[in-house]
């Protein structure tokens, strides 16, 4: 458990000591207040798990990662700063990359704020369009044999593929954006949907029967529950793919957001801030999928988990 | 657990309403599947069988001799191809709360804890507001007190067909179906649940007709037990059990009702197909 505050200690010791060499007069700033923030919060940690058993077990078992993860930091800084073995603009310090957002807050705050909207917009048409295509197809012989062709066809395409179609044909390059996030989820979510729901086990549908219930009381309490494993794997493949699309809107239609940004910071050289907005999507990325996985624990506290995260 | 859960809210009302005297009545049933490979199988032919009143009627016979298709028809999930099959005077033309069925597997949604399993007939038909006083006394009866809130994957075998055997009573049905309710448990248990339908029987007074490949169960629980030939299945025949209850697997008089209907069995399947 002492290996993190080792590594740290390390990091700050060699950062402090060696010269800054390339460029030659560069003052150091964020990267040694990070590494100090990051040993009192980790030094909280340890005092916590003193106390709490399951964060003792935790910290235990991901030691080893930890301290591995600022040793290679460090050795990010040795390889640029300290000997310029990697170049600029290409390979920026770590200092480079922390100092990017506090120093640019106002333009990550606002291109951040128009990416999770723009994803949040799509993510919500394409459950409310996935479900409903989904729950229809499932059902309805007639549905699925209108639907399903469509859904065969429009689903595999990359996003990438219809960003030109989808943004001559939308009055706005943002309505664009929206609609290919929500195709990213659409697809898998009808597909899964409607095959599960098609494939519930019929003795369950006959045992509904037997005790009386209707064909739209069957299909929402016992062909939907019965889909909802099926359902979160097609809301993570979903979540997923909708993030490439909305890196892929940002840079090529949207005007604003991180993977515009990122787009932007490219053409300045500034790969700085490149490393700092991949940094914030996969946080952000990370934190989503998470989310969605806890939600599906609390729903489907019968079964164990499928896909571990 | 919540606290009061146990007390029966509803003490004045009936946990099974009795009705008067019910009648199923089929008659020259014939019906025919298709089976995985599209053939069209011949099940059951020209098969008549009454039951009526309280009384608990096995069917035994070769598998595959149309048993479980019968029980289909029994509680309207199929129609017979050809003949008749009434309740009460009337063709049965589809399921009904009066008709309940237990399952093979017991067939419990997983999703749902126990009490919501007992209780998806009465939310389905709109039932639940004024019959659900029963869920506590159908837990407590069946010995689920302390598993209501416990999915069917966390609960052994035994309380999984306990929690069908009180889903299958909370309709207040008149004929209960049983399909191989207790193929799947051990000896000790099946014994168990063997005793709690014949108790839930004796309270209810309903119809039972009992699937089985089991000729002891057949002749512990049956007041008689129908024999059916192999496919398609025809009437073989059938044996009166009027020993008393509880029976004694091992007196004279039980040893023999088994060995008849063995032997009864056994001229069924010796006898050529389609005889």
């Amino acid at each position: 458990m002492l290996l993190p505050v080792g590594a740290i200690c390390i990091a700050y010791g060699v950062t402090g000591t060696l010269p800054n060499v390339y460029p030659a007069d560069y003052v150091e700033g964020y990267y040694p207040l990070f590494l100090l923030v990051m040993l009192g919060v980790y030094l909280a940690v340890m005092a916590t798990a003193c106390f709490v058993p399951k964060l003792r077990r935790y910290a235990v078992h991901y030691a080893y990662l930890v301290a591995a993860v600022f040793l290679l930091v460090e050795l990010l800084d040795v390889l640029t700063l300290k000997t310029g073995y990697l170049l600029l603009p290409f390979a920026p310090s770590p200092d480079r990359i922390l100092e990017a957002v506090p120093k640019n807050i106002e333009a990550y705050a606002t291109n951040l704020t128009a990416s999770m909207m723009l994803l949040a917009e799509g993510v919500v048409i394409g459950l409310v369009t996935g479900f409903a295509t989904g729950l229809l197809m499932g059902w309805s012989k007639i549905a699925n044999y209108w639907f399903a062709p469509l859904l065969k066809v429009i689903g595999p395409v990359p996003s990438a593929a219809w960003l030109p179609i989808a943004v001559v044909l939308m009055p706005s390059a943002h309505l664009a954006g929206v609609f290919l996030i929500s195709v990213a989820i659409w697809f898998p979510l009808s597909l899964m949907l409607s095959s599960a729901i098609r494939s519930t086990d019929k003795r369950k549908i006959e045992a509904a029967r037997v005790m009386g219930a209707s064909e739209p009381y069957i299909l929402f309490h016992v062909a939907l529950p019965a889909a909802v494993p099926d359902i979160f794997t097609a809301l993570f493949m979903g979540l997923s793919s909708s993030f490439g699309a909305l890196i892929i809107s940002e840079q090529l239609g949207v005007k604003a957001g991180l993977g515009w940004y990122i787009n932007w910071a490219t053409q300045w050289g500034e790969y700085y801030k490149v490393f700092a907005s991949v940094g914030i999507f996969i946080i952000i990325f990370y934190l989503l999928i998470n989310v969605l996985f806890k939600v599906r624990d609390r729903v489907m506290t019968w079964q164990k988990s499928v896909v571990r995260w | 657990m919540r606290k009061g859960k146990h007390i029966d809210p509803r003490p004045e009302l009936p946990l099974f309403a009795s009705s008067g005297s019910h009648e199923l009545v089929a008659e020259g049933v014939t019906q025919t599947f298709l089976d995985e490979g599209g053939n069209e199988v011949w099940a059951l032919d020209d098969f008549s069988l009454t039951v009526s009143g309280p009384e608990i009627v096995g069917i035994i016979g070769p598998s595959g001799c149309g048993k479980s298709t019968f029980l289909r028809l029994v509680v309207g999930l199929d129609e017979p191809l050809a003949g008749s099959i009434s309740f009460d005077s009337e063709n049965i033309a589809g399921p009904s709360a009066s008709r309940s069925m237990v399952f093979q597997n017991a067939n419990l949604f997983e999703w749902l804890t126990v009490e919501e399993n007992i209780a998806f007939g009465l939310r389905a038909t709109r039932t639940y507001d004024e019959c659900k006083y029963k869920i506590p006394r159908l837990v407590r009866m069946m010995g689920l007190d302390g598993f209501e809130r416990s999915y069917p994957p966390q609960i052994s075998g035994g309380m999984t067909s306990r929690c069908a055997l009180a889903r299958s009573f909370v309709q207040n049905p008149a004929l209960i179906c049983f399909d191989e309710p207790l193929s799947a448990l051990d000896a000790f248990t099946r014994a168990a649940l063997q005793d709690e339908i014949l108790a839930m029987q004796a309270i209810a007074h309903t119809s039972m007709i009992l699937v089985t490949h089991d000729i002891e169960e057949a002749v512990y629980l049956c007041d008689r037990v129908v024999v059916m030939t192999p496919r398609p299945g025809r009437l073989q025949g059938e044996l009166v059990i009027d020993l008393p209850h509880p029976r004694d697997r091992v007196s004279p008089e039980f040893v023999e009702k088994r060995r008849q209907l063995l032997a009864m069995l056994d001229g069924s399947t010796s006898a050529p197909p389609g005889a």
